[in-house]
C-alpha cells in the first residue's frame, strides 16, 4: 500500500520541433548494438525526451547485453540491470524507495523519472507478471516495451509479439509447418488497458515518428502513476532487412496497418498518423527476409488479421469513449 | 521504554524490522512466515512505521522489489517460506553480487511435493551458495536480535551483502516466548542508517551491473569470496557491540552448551536446539558427558570455531533438519560442512548424522537419547557404523 | 543526493599476496584440557587462524565493486565503434537544409548540429556506417563513400574496443 503524499516532479514540456528537442544525448555513442539497430534509436529518443533526471531499469535483452558490453554503458543517467523476469518489480522497488526517502527527508530533489525499458519478452512473456503488478500497484513509473518482435539477443527466437508467419530460430518454416510461426501475437497495450485501473495513459510509438515518440514519452512521464508505451523497434538482424532501411520499416509498418499509432488516455482512444489508404501488408513484408518463405495464402491470412485490426480503429474513432472508473 | 513481551518468532521478526526502521517492505503470503507481513502492514497502516509496503506479485518479485529499493538507497525487507524461497532463487545471486544489503526473513517450510506446511530447513539451505549471509535463530528473542545484527553486519561497508535471517516454521514462528524489546536509542546506537556506496541517483549517474568481459567472471567471484574472509571480523565487532548495548551474552558464531568437558556432542541449528539442551541436562544426570554446539551463522560457516569447539569430543551427532538427496552422506547437508571443518584436526571426533525434524516433525527428548546411545555405541565399537540415521524409522533395529 | 565513495576500497575485500593454507598436522599443538578447565582455556585454538589464506585479484582483472560503473558523459570512450564501418556518410553542406533528420535518425547519435557554425557535424569515432542517415536525407545531401578512400579511414583498431 503506497501512501499518498505530495512530491514535486519536473513537468516536461512538449517538444514542438526537432530544433526544439533537447540537444543533450542521454544515450550516448559507444554501444555494441547492431549497426542500424531500431531499439537503440528508440532508447536514444526516449532518453532524450526524459532528460537528465531519470533512472532507467534495463531487464536482460539486447538493450542490456549489447548496450553494456563490456563494463561500460551508453547511459548518461543512472541505470540498473534487472533480470528479464523482474523489470516491473525492480522498478517498483526503486520508485518506492524514492517515495519513502523523500517522505523521510533523506532525498530532497524532484521525483525522478523512473523508466523500465523492457523488450517484448521482458514485457509480455517472461516479464508479464512483474509488468502487470507494476501497473496494478499504481507506482509512478513508465514501463516501456521496446518491441523488436523476438528474443533477439539470444539469436532471434520467437516471442509472443512475433508476427504470424515470421521465421525465427524457434519457428523455422518446414514441410510440416510451412508458415513457420502459426500463432498470432499478443497485443501488449491492450493487455494493460484491459484490466489495470490505476493506469491513466497507454500509447504506441514508432521510431520513424520521433517527435510523436518523444512527446508521448514526456506525456507519460508527466502523469502521476503507471503508464505504458509500446514502441516499435525494427530489428535489421532479426527481421532480415538491409540495415539502412530501419526507419523505412517503421513507416511501412504504420502505412500498412501492421502497426497502429494511438494513445489511450483515461478511457479514450486517439489515433495519430492514420493513413488515408492503407498499403497492402505485402509492401511491408517484401523487404524482410523473415517473411520470404510465405505463400499467397499466408500473406492473405496476415492481411485479414490486419484488416480486422484496422476496422476496429474506424469503429472506435466513431464510437463514444470507453468508460473507466475515475482514479 | 524497554519492555518485555510474549512474541512468536514472526511477531519478533516484525518488531525487529520495525526497530530497524526498514523503509521498503514487499509482501506475499505463504505459510508460515505470513504473520511477519501481517504485523508489518498493521504498523505501516497505523503510522508506527514510516515505510512503503508493497504487495508483491510473488516471491521472485519480493526479492526483486527489495533489490531495487536497496539499489536506490532504502533499507529493504522481505521474507518467505518453502517453495516461495525457491521461487525467488533467480534473484539471490544478483542481490549478493550487486552488493545490495536487503534482508529476507525465512520461516522455513518443507518444500513441495506435495504440500506440507511443516518446518524443514531445506528451503533456505538450498540457497546457501548464493552469497548471502545466513543463520538460524533458536528463540524469538534471537529472531529479533538477529534482525538488527544482520542489518548491522550486512550494511557494513566492508560487507555490503544481503542476509537470510532464518527461523523454524511453527516451532519458532508460531510459538510465543519472552522477548525484550529495547529502547529506540539503543537501536540507533547499534545500527547506523543505511548508506549505499553508489545509489541509483538522478543527480550522480551510475550504471549498476553492466555485462562483464568473459575474463572478469572469475575475478568477480574471487572478490565476492574475499569479502567473506572479512565478514567474521565484522560479525565479532557487531556481536560485541550488541551484547554491550543490549545486555545480551551472545557468542558471535556458536552457542555452546556444557561443552567444557564434553566427550559427546550434538551439532544442531535452529529451535530444536532448545529441546536438545533439555536432553543434554537429562543425559548429564545419567552420567553422560555430553554437550551441544549450535551454529548461529552458517554463512560464513564458522569453520575454525566449530573445529575448536568439537576438537576434544569423541563423537558428534549432527542433527539434520534438511535434506541433501544423493549427497555424500546420503542424508542432510550440515554434516558435509561439519566433517570438512573437522578434517584438519590432528585427532578427529567421529561424526554421524541423524535425520530429524523433517516435514514438520517434532524432535523429542527420546530422539536425543537415541542419538546419544548411537554415539556411545560408536565410540565403544571404535567404528562409525553408519553416517546417517533416520530418526523414528530405525530405533528398534539399531540399539 | 551525493554518493559516498570513501568506503568502497574496504568493501572490495583483502588484496594481499597469496598464502597457501598450511596443513594442521605439521604445526599445531594439541591441547587436552582437564575436566576442571575453564571454558576459555578449553576453547584454546587448535586450528590455524589462516586456514583460508587471502585472495589476490590482480588490478588489471579486478571488477568494480558490485559491478557498478560510472556513467559516461558525452560518449562512451570504452566502446569505440568506428572500425565497424566500411562506408561513411559524406555531407554536401550546400545541399543540406539543416532539417536535422540525420541527427534524429541515427541510433548512435553521430550527427549533431553545430549552432555556431550552422553546420551538421559527424562523429568519426563512433559511426558504424549503417547508412540510415543517407537513406533518410530528404535533400539528398548525404552519400556513402568507402571508408578506405579516406586518409583517416579506419580499417582496424590497435586493440578491439
Amino acid at each position: 500500500m503506497t501512501q499518498a503524499f505530495d512530491y514535486k516532479k519536473q513537468i516536461l514540456e512538449p517538444i514542438k520541433s526537432l530544433r526544439g528537442a533537447p540537444r543533450d544525448e542521454m544515450y550516448v555513442p559507444g554501444h555494441r548494438t547492431c549497426s542500424g539497430c531500431g531499439p537503440a534509436l528508440n532508447y536514444r529518443l526516449v532518453a532524450k525526451a526524459a532528460g537528465q533526471h531519470t533512472i532507467f531499469i534495463g531487464p536482460t535483452g539486447c538493450m542490456y547485453v549489447a548496450n553494456s558490453s563490456y563494463l561500460c554503458t551508453p547511459y548518461a543517467v543512472s541505470w540498473i540491470h534487472a533480470q528479464i523476469t523482474n523489470g516491473g518489480a525492480v522498478t517498483s522497488g526503486i520508485e518506492a524507495a524514492f517515495k519513502v526517502l523523500a517522505r523521510k527527508k533523506k532525498y530532497d530533489g524532484p521525483f525522478p523519472n523512473v523508466i523500465c525499458m523492457a523488450g517484448d519478452g521482458g514485457s509480455v512473456d517472461i516479464g508479464l507478471q512483474a509488468m502487470s503488478a507494476l501497473m496494478y500497484r499504481g507506482h509512478d513509473a513508465l514501463f516501456i516495451c521496446y518491441d523488436n518482435e523476438s528474443y533477439a539477443n539470444t539469436g532471434v527466437q520467437t516471442s509472443p509479439t512475433t508476427p504470424y508467419g515470421a521465421q525465427t530460430t524457434f519457428t523455422p518454416p518446414g514441410k510440416m509447418i510451412p508458415e513457420g510461426k502459426t500463432l498470432f501475437p499478443k497485443d501488449p497495450p491492450q493487455l494493460v488497458i484491459g484490466g489495470h485501473p490505476a493506469v491513466k495513459y497507454v500509447a504506441t510509438t514508432c521510431i520513424s515518428y520521433p517527435l510523436d515518440l518523444m512527446n508521448k514519452v514526456r506525456k507519460a512521464l508527466n502523469y502521476d502513476g503507471p503508464t505504458f508505451l509500446h514502441m516499435l523497434a525494427p530489428c535489421p538482424k532479426g527481421w532480415k532487412f538491409d540495415e539502412k532501411l530501419t526507419r523505412d520499416m517503421g513507416r511501412l509498418a504504420v502505412e500498412t496497418g501492421m502497426w497502429t499509432l494511438y494513445e489511450w488516455e483515461n478511457g479514450e482512444y486517439k489515433y495519430t498518423h492514420i493513413p488515408k489508404k492503407y498499403k497492402p501488408v505485402s509492401e511491408y513484408m517484401k523487404f524482410q527476409g523473415r517473411f520470404n518463405h510465405l505463400k499467397e495464402e499466408h500473406i492473405a491470412k496476415m492481411q485479414a488479421f490486419v484488416d480486422q485490426k484496422i476496422s476496429r480503429i474506424k469503429a472506435i474513432a466513431v464510437e463514444a469513449a470507453v468508460p473507466t472508473p475515475k482514479a | 521504554m524497554a519492555q518485555e513481551k510474549m512474541l512468536s518468532g514472526c511477531a519478533a521478526a516484525a518488531q525487529g524490522a520495525k526497530y530497524a526502521e526498514v523503509e521498503v517492505i514487499c509482501s506475499f503470503p505463504i505459510r508460515p512466515y505470513t504473520a511477519i507481513m501481517m504485523e508489518l502492514s498493521k504498523m505501516v497502516a497505523n503510522g508506527e512505521l514510516n515505510a512503503e509496503f508493497l504487495h508483491g506479485e510473488g516471491e521472485h518479485a519480493q526479492v526483486s522489489v527489495a533489490l531495487g529499493a536497496s539499489a536506490a538507497g532504502a533499507r529493504a525487507y522481505t521474507g518467505s517460506s518453502g517453495v516461495g524461497v525457491t521461487y525467488a532463487f533467480e534473484v539471490y545471486s544478483p542481490a549478493a553480487g550487486g552488493r545490495y544489503p536487503l534482508q529476507m526473513a525465512i520461516a522455513d517450510r518443507t518444500l513441495d511435493p506435495p504440500g506440507d506446511f511443516g518446518s524443514e530447513h531445506t528451503d533456505a539451505m538450498s540457497a546457501r551458495d548464493q552469497g548471502w549471509l545466513m543463520g538460524w535463530a533458536a528463540t524469538p528473542q534471537e529472531v529479533f536480535d538477529n534482525t538488527l545484527i544482520n542489518y548491522r553486519v550486512g550494511e557494513d561497508p566492508r560487507v555490503m551483502l544481503p542476509q537470510f535471517v532464518c527461523q523454524d516454521g511453527y516451532f519458532l514462528s508460531h510459538i510465543p516466548d519472552k522477548v525484550i524489546l529495547p529502547e529506540m536509542s539503543q537501536v540507533r546506537e547499534f545500527l547506523p542508517p543505511y548508506s549505499a556506496p553508489h545509489p541509483l541517483s538522478p543527480t550522480c549517474p551510475v550504471s549498476h551491473g553492466p555485462q562483464i568481459r568473459p575474463d572478469q567472471g572469475a575475478p568477480m567471484d574471487a572478490q565476492r569470496a574475499a569479502t567473506f574472509l572479512d565478514v567474521p571480523k565484522v560479525i565479532k565487532e557487531a556481536t560485541s557491540d550488541f551484547n554491550r548495548i543490549f545486555g545480551r551474552k551472545y557468542n558471535p558464531f556458536l552457542e555452546t552448551y556444557k561443552m567444557e568437558d564434553a566427550e559427546y556432542a550434538f551439532f544442531i541449528q535452529g529451535a530444536h536446539a532448545n529441546t536438545c539442551k533439555n536432553a543434554v541436562n537429562h543425559l548429564r544426570k545419567q552420567g553422560l558427558k555430553v554437550g551441544m554446539v549450535r551454529p548461529r551463522w552458517i554463512r560464513p560457516w564458522p569453520t575454525v570455531e566449530i573445529a575448536n569447539a568439537l576438537s576434544k569430543v569423541k563423537a558428534v551427532a549432527s542433527v539434520e533438519t534438511s535434506t541433501s538427496y544423493g549427497g555424500a552422506m546420503r542424508g542432510g547437508n550440515l554434516i558435509h560442512e561439519l566433517r570438512a571443518s573437522l578434517y584438519d584436526l590432528p585427532k578427529r571426533p567421529m561424526v554421524t548424522s541423524f535425520m530429524a525434524g523433517l516435514g514438520g516433525d517434532v524432535v523429542l527428548l527420546e530422539d536425543f537419547h537415541y542419538m546419544a546411545k548411537i554415539l556411545q555405541k560408536m565410540v565403544k565399537d571404535r567404528k562409525t557404523h553408519k553416517v546417517v540415521y533416520w530418526v523414528g524409522f530405525e530405533e528398534e533395529k539399531e540399539v | 543526493m551525493k554518493s559516498k565513495t570513501q568506503k568502497t576500497q574496504k568493501a572490495k575485500g583483502t588484496v594481499k599476496s597469496v598464502k597457501k593454507g598450511t596443513a594442521m598436522s605439521a604445526k599445531a599443538k594439541v591441547q587436552r584440557p582437564s575436566p576442571k578447565t575453564t571454558s576459555a582455556a578449553a576453547t584454546r585454538a587448535v586450528m590455524p587462524e589462516d586456514l583460508f589464506g587471502t585472495i589476490n585479484v590482480p588490478e588489471h582483472r579486478a571488477v568494480p565493486f558490485g559491478a557498478i560503473t560510472p556513467a559516461p558523459v558525452r560518449q562512451q570512450e570504452l566502446f569505440i565503434t568506428s572500425n565497424w564501418r566500411i562506408v561513411r556518410p559524406v555531407i554536401d553542406h550546400e545541399k543540406c537544409t539543416r532539417c536535422l533528420t540525420c541527427y534524429i535518425a541515427c541510433p548512435d547519435a553521430c550527427w549533431s548540429f553545430n549552432e555556431k557554425e550552422e553546420k551538421m557535424e559527424w562523429n568519426w569515432k563512433f559511426c558504424k556506417g549503417c547508412q540510415i542517415c543517407i537513406n533518410e536525407c530528404p535533400a539528398d545531401a548525404l552519400k556513402a563513400v568507402p571508408e578506405l578512400d579516406f586518409p583517416d579511414g579506419v580499417v582496424r583498431l590497435e586493440k578491439p574496443f
